[in-house]
């Protein structure tokens, strides 16, 4: 295993910056209210 | 706490520059590719900044992935603690002294987030395209071993 290997199966999806972001925002929302808790 | 001293050739990439590395081949990889490719530079994560983009990157992917990406990372950066309740990008860099940190986050990389963490640390918080296009790896190494940039000395593939 390697970075190649690591790029070459991301490449199977087809995910944009843009899903990225949404997702890390809603992740550390999510994470956020439960140290709250 | 006592900050650390500034490590001009320390970087930390947030969560998000971290999975568009693995998932968009784009200015993160440069960026990443560019650090992971010179052994005298160090890239600085702590385990809520991994956690964080191991999970964006098993719910975008799958969990196998995530995991072998989390098992690479974490043999190529130096590990940091901070509180749980900090935001994992700005501890790291500030407990580690890095001097870098990448982020697509618009509040981060604002000139008025730079203004409010420099009284505390010498750090440079840019965007991945910025980062690749000001970065000038042989000057950094002129400047911090004074002899001649010997060029990329890590096979990063």
């Amino acid at each position: 295993m390697g970075w190649d290997d690591l790029y070459e199966r991301a490449a199977e999806y087809d995910i944009s910056l843009e899903a990225i972001e949404q997702e890390l925002s809603a992740h550390r929302k999510e994470t956020t209210e439960e140290e709250r808790q | 706490m006592t900050a650390v001293e500034s490590d001009p050739a320390g970087v930390v990439a947030d969560a998000d520059v971290l999975v568009a590395d693995v998932l968009c081949d784009g200015y993160a990889r440069e960026s990443l590719l560019a650090v992971r490719s010179h052994s005298w530079m160090t890239l600085f994560a702590s385990e809520h900044l991994l956690a964080d983009a191991e999970a964006v990157l098993a719910s975008l992917t799958d969990e196998q992935l995530a995991s072998d990406w989390r098992a690479q990372i974490e043999s190529e950066s130096e590990r940091i603690e901070h509180p749980p309740g900090d935001h994992p990008a700005l501890a790291t860099a500030y407990r580690s002294g890095a001097a870098h940190l990448l982020s697509f986050d618009d509040q981060l990389t604002s000139a008025r987030a730079n203004l409010s963490v420099k009284p505390h640390l010498t750090l440079s918080v840019r965007p991945p395209d910025a980062f690749a296009r000001l970065f000038d790896a042989a000057s950094l190494y002129e400047s911090l071993f004074d002899e001649p940039y010997p060029g990329p000395d890590i096979d990063v593939r």
